[in-house]
């Protein structure tokens, strides 16, 4: 059982090896290579990525607490255990359920919301006066169409319509079936999504951060098309 | 003599169950190991095959650990634990056999009609395939079987408790509400019933508007009704589709109170913290599945909040778990044999899976990492590593009381096997996840994320032969003698 130790440890400091370097895989084309794994635009998933390790270094612990503590103080002679210090134990119930839930309420709260809350698509009032709606549609022939001037047209090229740093209102529905809106920017980063059923209009609001080559995909299994329903999306320097 | 005579009847419909659950999971590794080779592109262009496999396997999967093996160990542990016997074998059997039949349809589906709408098979994408309409329809129809399996595997454990004499609200965690049962020596629910009759319980609560929407489905590809609400039918798709994970997650911490109980020889401790928090597991396992729709910004977003807080609440059980199984370990005396390293593998995993399911969990979060591959590494962590390592842990368990373990090294060798695998396995999706990876999509998107595809395949394969490993030694137990066996003649040799 001791080689499981010494196996999780190694595969962990593996595992670092490979988030550090390894952001360069985030780009489509390997252009933008880094060194470093976290940009600090990458927002939500920074913190995610952080998370990760945070992650490791809390299951190895409790891997090897229970391995040379619990385990091991068991294995050995040990006296019939008493009533009283059983009912000892269960005290310490009460200050690990309440520091995990306190715990629980800060880290789901203040965290995301502190530092990310303005980059985040779901808590926007009902209207927002200085965005400009758009109307996007998922085809069932697996494509992206955009209606920019609501008169129920829908084409396939906006370029050179969206602009940076103006905020968009997209009103996203399906034709037959469900999809879902992912915009990454041209970083490859996930800056957003919906998910959209027919029948429905979902509403994203979303400021597009930088010029360049955006390209909208779809996250939600749709059938034969689902991984090349990528549709590419330039946004203009304001 | 009549108990134990009940016990063993118990013991062969749970071996039963088990084999013809591993028998399939040992064919859905090997799926998902082609469904991840194909996403590298060396199979040629093919995405039919991984769409039409990924629905396979996910569904394979599912049923081989929870339709076969997770309810079939149940059975052994109900009439163990209560001290009497099964409400009805008969009921039992057709159980079982009513999911051949559903199974025999799933796979005729998939592999003669093409059918790969993903094992969620999101309505109305039945209509709009790539595959044949007689597939779709067998592929609902076939879930609509095991459906019905389901709600009767519920209502099975139900009358199961029943019949020992305990009061149904009792075991479902209601006990803590009165004092009197408290008092020395009173008689309460044996601890691992409770998990059993939550889970009994929440899955006939879950499955019937499910049922609902399969046969709606079904009378719709016969033109008899209208195109339903998308958003609706995806709420009654999710409102099963979470709770039904927990027809695993549930049995297995059961199981898990069963074998460390019979370790050190004792109860589990903090007996009433455990029972408060499968009572609350028992009020809102049935309201959580909308945190697969948070998402959906049609939603309602009362929905959505409801289903945060409910989803932080159903932490409680696994946390409360975790502590009381950790803490009975160390105050008694516990052993190292095959049964009790599965455990401590899997608790270990328990604590990693959920910690990475509270990022799916936060709506915050949730919105960059939704439909994305750490979704993916999340619950393979929770099915692999802690979920399948404890089920095959409880399988030799009772494999052992039956007719010995085949071989007790190699059950501890495939676990060594399964778990450096299965990190490696999982982690890469995590990675994958985090920069971008979408799930379910033929061709690593986006594409240069297609390097870590190609390096897990390596896991990938040990992950399927560490499954091998323990199908062979299990089906090796159950047909010729095990160890025990060996053992004895070894000895007479001397
Ligand atoms: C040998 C071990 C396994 C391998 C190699 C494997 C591989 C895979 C792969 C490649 C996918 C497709 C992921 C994607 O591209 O989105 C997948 C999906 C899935 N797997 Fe596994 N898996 C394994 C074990 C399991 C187990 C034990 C379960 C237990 C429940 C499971 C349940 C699923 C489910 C439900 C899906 C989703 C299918 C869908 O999205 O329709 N897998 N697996
Ligand atoms: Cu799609
Ligand atoms: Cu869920």
């Amino acid at each position: 059982m001791k080689v499981f130790v010494v196996l999780a440890v190694a595969l962990l400091l593996i595992f670092l090896a490979y988030v550090i370097p390894s952001n360069f895989a985030n780009r489509y084309d390997f252009t933008g290579t880094y060194l470093i794994g976290f940009e600090a635009d990458e927002g939500v998933f920074t913190f995610v990525r952080l998370f990760l390790i945070i992650m490791e270094a809390i299951w190895l612990m409790f891997w090897a607490v229970f391995y040379f503590k619990v385990a091991k103080d068991a294995t050995g002679e040990k006296d019939e255990t008493t009533h009283a210090k059983v009912t000892n134990f269960e005290k310490y119930y009460f200050w690990g359920v309440a520091t995990f839930l306190l715990f629980l309420v800060i880290a789901s709260f203040v965290v995301p919301y502190a530092f990310y809350g303005d980059k985040l698509t779901h808590f926007h009032a009902p209207d927002e006066p200085d965005s400009i709606t758009v109307y996007v549609k998922g085809t069932d022939g697996f494509q992206w169409k955009f209606d920019t001037n609501g008169d129920g047209q829908y084409d396939d090229d906006p370029n050179n319509f969206f602009i940076r740093g103006q905020k968009y209102r997209l009103v996203v529905s399906a034709e037959s079936f469900s999809h879902g809106l992912g915009i990454y920017s041209p970083d490859g980063v996930m800056r957003g999504q919906t998910n959209i059923n027919p029948g429905y209009e979902a509403v994203l609001y979303h400021t597009f951060e930088q010029s360049g080559t955006y390209t909208f995909l779809c996250m939600e299994y749709c059938g034969i098309g689902h991984h090349n329903m990528k549709t590419d999306v330039i946004v203009g320097g304001s | 003599m009549e108990q134990n005579n009940d016990l063993d009847i118990a013991k062969e419909m749970s071996l039963g169950y088990y084999l013809t659950g591993v028998t399939i999971l040992a064919v859905a590794a090997l799926l998902g190991f082609i469904v991840r080779l194909s996403q590298t592109g060396a199979l040629g262009n093919v995405p039919q095959l991984y769409y039409t496999l990924m629905t396979l396997h996910g569904m394979a999967a599912f049923v081989g650990w929870g339709c076969f093996v997770a309810m079939g160990l149940t059975w052994y542990t109900l009439v163990k634990h209560l001290d009497s016997p099964l409400h009805s074998t008969k009921l039992v059997m057709f159980i079982y056999w009513n999911f051949m039949v559903g199974v025999l349809l799933l796979v005729v589906a998939a592999l003669f009609g093409n059918f790969g709408g993903s094992w969620v098979f999101l309505y109305p994408l039945s209509f709009y395939g790539y595959w044949e309409n007689w597939a779709a329809f067998m592929w609902n129809l076939g879930v609509a079987l095991a459906g019905i399996s389901i709600i009767l595997y519920g209502v099975e454990i139900l009358l199961t408790i029943k019949k020992a004499g305990f009061g149904l609200l009792d075991a479902l965690g209601f006990e803590i509400l009165k004092p009197s049962k408290w008092k020395e020596g009173e008689k309460r629910v044996p601890l691992p019933i409770v998990p059993l009759a939550v889970i009994g319980w929440g899955m006939i609560i879950a499955t019937l508007p499910f049922a609902y929407l399969l046969v709606y489905t079904l009378l719709e590809f016969m033109d008899l009704v209208p195109r339903m609400d998308t958003l609706l039918a995806k709420n009654m798709l999710w409102w099963f589709g979470h709770p039904v994970v927990y027809l695993i997650l549930f049995p297995v911490v059961s199981f898990m109170y069963s074998i460390v109980m019979d370790y050190t020889g004792h109860d589990i401790i903090g007996e009433k913290w455990a029972k408060s928090a499968w009572f609350v597991a028992t009020v809102v396992q049935n309201f959580i599945g909308a945190h697969h729709v948070y998402a959906d910004l049609a939603q309602q977003q009362w929905v959505h909040a409801i289903s945060e807080v409910g989803t932080y609440a159903i932490i409680l059980p696994s946390l409360v778990s975790i502590f009381s199984i950790t803490g009975t370990i160390y105050l008694y005396k516990f052993k190292w044999d095959v049964a009790s390293s599965y455990v401590f593998v899997s608790l270990t995993f328990w604590l990693l899976a959920g910690m990475s399911g509270w990022v799916n969990a936060t709506i915050a979060l949730n919105e960059f990492v939704h439909n994305s591959l750490w979704v993916v590494a999340h619950f393979h962590t929770m099915a692999v590593l802690a979920l399948s390592t404890l089920l095959f842990g409880m399988a030799f368990h009772i494999m052992d009381q039956y007719k010995g373990v085949y071989s007790k090294k190699m059950a501890k060798d495939a676990l060594i096997v399964y778990v450096v695998s299965g990190v490696g396995f999982v982690h890469l999706w995590f990675i994958q996840g985090l920069w971008g990876g979408i799930r379910r999509s033929y061709r690593s998107t986006p594409e240069s994320l297609n390097l870590f595809t190609w390096i897990s395949l390596v896991f990938a394969f040990f992950l399927m032969f560490g499954l091998w490993m323990n199908f062979y030694n299990s089906y090796m137990s159950l047909t010729q003698s095990g160890e025990k066996v060996k053992e004895e003649v070894a000895v007479a040799a001397d």
